[in-house]
């Protein structure tokens, strides 16, 4: 039987993988490829408390469902943001996409 | 044996993990992430939600990629630089998530969890997870199917716009 803090630990290790990529790409396809990695890294949290903490209790699966939902929405809104960018502006590098910033 | 598989999946997982936030290339990255998914699944498979681990298959590592597959296809890196994919401020990258790791490493180990006894049962299979959510979480499940049209309409709203494309381009050189 493994201990639930081996499961914890590798969800933190990827956390953090996915936080650099976040923060170390500037391909935004890179960057939303990274923030997946991230939700992964938390839905492990979820489906390890449901089994350990939560006995019989299936809400942590439940959780990461409507979780894995959510993300699969947000990678389509956010794809279709980054074709229309490069659409208008010929690039995805997110140090060139600054007309928002002032 | 548990921990033997364990160690072997998280190994692979991390291991894709790491090359997928560092490759050069744009399309070794996205297949690295399939890999990290994969292993993710099989993490899921070890704590017994076997539904979650089909879903993963399905949604993120059949799904996802492909789709991140066609945005690959559909753009272009910039050319001629030197690790084009990546921001120059790497280190400072590296030592903020290295700081997020050891909090994140403290408070797992000094919390004391409140850690029932594992039950290795029936109860996980998807029948059980099938009647929890049309029985209690009918609500949610309602909501979460609007906001998939919702995100479907706004894909096809914001990334349809192929008559104005020629304008546009030619407003901004």
């Amino acid at each position: 039987m493994i201990s639930l803090s081996y499961y914890l630990t590798f969800s933190a290790v990827l956390f953090c993988v996915g936080v650099y990529g976040v923060l170390a790409r500037r391909n935004s396809i890179m960057i939303l490829v990274s923030i997946e990695l991230m939700l992964n890294a938390v839905n492990i949290n979820l489906v390890a408390f449901s089994a350990y903490v939560g006995g019989s209790d299936l809400t942590g699966q439940i959780f990461s469902l409507f979780a894995i939902a959510v993300g699969a929405g947000e990678i389509g809104v956010g794809l279709a943001i980054i074709l229309n960018l490069y659409r208008l502006r010929n690039t995805i590098n997110i140090d060139q996409i600054d007309f928002l910033k002032w | 044996m548990q921990l033997f598989i364990f160690i072997i999946l998280a190994i692979i997982t991390i291991v894709a993990g790491i090359v997928m936030v560092s490759a050069d290339n744009i399309a070794r990255s996205i297949y690295s992430h399939v890999l990290a998914l994969l292993g993710i699944a099989g993490i899921y498979i070890l704590l017994y939600a076997e539904f979650m681990a089909g879903v993963q298959v399905l949604i993120y590592a059949g799904g996802v990629s492909i789709m991140l597959l066609f945005a690959l296809m559909l753009t272009k890196p910039a050319k001629g630089v030197v690790r084009a994919l990546d921001h120059p401020k790497r280190v400072p990258a590296f030592i903020t998530s290295v700081v997020l790791f050891g909090l994140l490493m403290f408070g797992i180990i000094t919390t004391k969890w409140p850690v029932q006894a594992h039950q290795p049962s029936i109860i996980m299979a998807p029948e059980a997870i099938g009647k929890v959510m049309f029985v209690h979480y009918v609500l949610p499940f309602e909501i979460v199917s609007i906001i998939l049209l919702v995100a479907l309409i706004g894909a096809v709203v914001i990334g349809g716009k192929e008559e104005n494309t020629p304008d546009e381009e030619k407003e901004e050189p």
